[in-house]
């Protein structure tokens, strides 16, 4: 019939999701955000989104290989938690998850098999997750018969992109925190020395956040366009309009912050009205993240919203695996770290004081000495010769030979009028 | 008289920012908090401006070399090593251990009192340069950034810039107890340039060679 509405194959798709067509341009706007592109760019993000959907209800999956090295499973957790469907979800359907120890239906040879295979047809995103651990000669890491350093170089070698997903990928994250036994780092670094040539892209957190990993893959999988994603990397390798900017610029407690009302106590009136959370260690001011902005489990809060100071989770340094988060943030209620002389850990506030106070005191006895020493009226009396003169009179300093008549010539010219002459046998500078 | 004038900038300066550093550490005084970041950033800049300033300055204003004349010499050169402190590090160490009874003779600035003062500047470059990295507006800047990387990041470069402080607050320690332990006239001199008369030393000899016994 011709008066008859028709709907496409794609609005299908989404009325099958339960997304409408308004909702999918909304969508789209947000996917272009989330790529670092304008709004404006929605159009195109539609359509790109609209030919990868298509192709995936074709099997044109975008492969990608999930491998865990020292990981808690955390960030899978958080990416596997999306349930709505979202931007998120709407773009996470479009890769095909090849390889995930937590996630994979397939267990033990069947799966490394489709893991071998998807390296070897190329063509493909690997995700790491967790520290890379170089202890032992890789052997703090052994999964299915290799060690883990070899796992990630095999999948790194032929990978379109590296996400290393988390904070303990990016940089070791608590794993490289002291001691460190395990000799843990990050992906990038770790490439780096093994002379693997891969485009590593750092997302840190604990967790990351799911929609930053989302935020990456549509550059690649939806946009096709792996340039974009260069594009947006700062030199830590990290999306900028993420990590760019500090919790603190864009928290909503930072007015508590201007007006000066802080929380200095769980539990408090204070903490009951909101207030900030800095007395109480919150490290936003030095932790780049858009948390805030972007909040957590499907956009509902955060952890200041939820009134947890930020423990600085997102700080990871790729090339120093000891600025890693646990290491410069612990005891996360503190305003500085600790520090560290072997075993023994210190406030630096307590040893500043320590210090302060032992100058302070020894000060006060030199006090007591200058005092019992007469020195206090003008000082001691000044030598009459140099020590060093005094061994070296072939090579003096001082002339200490002049006759009256040259001293009172000298002391008129030095000091504007004559004066007596220097018969005394005191002293006491000016 | 104009090192008066930044000695006493120096002086106001160093509470300021000692006194709103604390306060941005840790909200002791919650209210002053928004103040003490301006006044804690606008100092830093006096501080440092001030610096240069008296570095400069050293260059075109002539000051006395010792004590206890009225000759007056480029004031750099007062901070170079000069003649009279010659020989004279240990025995001034000793002075201020009691382990000798005479007072050195010396230049204006002795050699420990000359090396601790030439750190100063330093250490103030060295706070300017790690406050701009800890500050919202600089600290993202291509140097600021590479130099937080170098130190581990943005607690560490908070810790050094803290213990910048106490270093400050020691030093500050020392040189009010050295400068007036043995009487108050070099304060009277660097702060109201007052000079009273005293022993005459005659640098051209290197030696003390009458006493002013005049008040001006």
């Amino acid at each position: 019939m011709e008066n008859q509405a028709t709907i496409t194959e794609f609005d299908s798709i989404l009325a099958s999701r339960g997304v409408t067509r308004r909702d999918f341009m909304k969508l789209a706007g947000a996917v272009a955000v989330a790529a670092g592109l304008s709004e404006l760019a929605a159009p195109r993000v539609a359509q790109a989104l609209e030919e990868s959907v298509i192709g995936a209800t074709k099997g044109d999956l975008y492969p990608v290989i999930w491998i865990e090295g020292a990981s808690c499973t955390g960030c899978t957790e958080s990416f596997a938690q999306i349930e709505t469907p979202d931007v998120a979800t709407v773009v996470l359907d479009l890769i095909s998850l090849n390889y995930s120890e937590t996630l994979s239906a397939a267990a033990g040879h069947s799966v490394e098999e489709a893991k071998a295979q998807t390296i070897e047809a190329g063509n493909y995103i690997l995700v790491y997750e967790g520290a890379v651990l170089e202890g032992w000669g890789g052997n703090a890491l052994r999964v299915a018969g290799e060690v883990g350093t070899a796992a990630l170089v095999d999948a790194a070698k032929s990978a379109n992109a590296v996400v290393a997903l988390g904070s303990c990928a990016v940089n070791g994250g608590w794993c490289a925190a002291h001691p460190n036994p395990s000799n843990a780092m990050g992906v990038q670094e770790y490439l780096k020395k093994a002379g693997v040539e891969a485009t590593v892209v750092n997302v840190p957190g604990c967790p990351a956040n799911p929609e930053w990993l989302m935020s990456v893959l549509v550059d690649v999988v939806v946009m096709k366009d792996p340039s974009l994603l260069l594009a947006r990397l700062n030199d830590m390798a990290m999306p900028n309009d993420i990590f760019g900017q500090t919790i603190h610029d864009n928290c909503e407690r930072r007015g508590h912050f201007e007006n000066g009302e802080f929380v200095y106590e769980f539990g408090s009136e204070e903490e009951a009205k909101g207030y900030c959370l800095y007395p109480l260690g919150c490290r936003g001011p030095q932790t780049k993240s858009n948390c805030g902005v972007i909040l957590w489990n499907n956009r509902r809060s955060w952890c200041v919203q939820a009134g947890a100071p930020c423990i600085g989770c997102c700080e990871a340094n790729p090339n120093n695996p000891g600025q890693n988060w646990v290491e410069v943030n612990t005891p996360f209620y503190k305003r500085h770290r600790d520090l560290r002389i072997g075993d023994w850990t210190f406030q630096p506030g307590t040893i500043a004081l320590a210090l302060t106070g032992l100058v302070a005191a020894a000060l006060v006895v030199h006090g007591f000495g200058m005092k019992v020493s007469g020195r206090m009226d003008g000082g001691a009396d000044f030598e009459k010769i140099r020590k060093w003169d005094e061994k070296h009179p072939d090579k003096s300093i001082g002339k200490y030979d002049l006759t009256r008549e040259e001293k009172a010539e000298l002391a008129e010219k030095n000091c504007g009028h004559a004066v007596p002459e220097d018969d005394s046998e005191k002293g006491g500078q000016a | 008289m104009i090192f008066v004038v930044t000695h006493w900038i120096n002086l106001i300066a160093m509470i300021l920012l000692i006194i709103t550093g604390f306060c941005i550490h840790f909200p002791f005084w919650p209210l002053f908090m928004g103040i003490a970041r301006g006044v804690h950033v606008f100092f830093g800049f006096v501080l440092f401006l001030n610096c240069v300033f008296r570095v400069i300055a050293a260059f075109f204003v002539k000051t006395s070399p010792t004590g206890g004349t009225r000759e007056q010499v480029p004031d750099y050169q007062t901070w170079l090593p000069q003649k009279d402190n010659r020989h004279q590090a240990i025995e001034w160490i000793k002075y201020y251990l009691f382990l000798r009874k005479t007072h050195p003779l010396g230049a204006k600035l002795g050699v420990p009192q000359k090396i601790s003062y030439l750190l100063i500047p330093i250490l103030i470059v060295a706070m300017f340069w790690t406050g701009l990295c800890l500050w919202a507006p600089t600290m993202t800047a291509a140097p600021m950034a590479a130099t937080t990387n170098l130190v581990g990041g943005l607690m560490s470069m908070r810790i050094i810039h803290y213990f910048g402080m106490y270093v400050f607050i020691i030093f500050m320690f020392i040189h009010i107890y050295l400068a007036n332990v043995e009487g108050f006239a070099p304060t009277k001199l660097m702060f109201i340039h007052k000079e009273h008369g005293g022993l005459v030393y005659a640098p051209e000899v290197h030696d003390i060679v009458g006493e002013d016994l005049e008040t001006h």
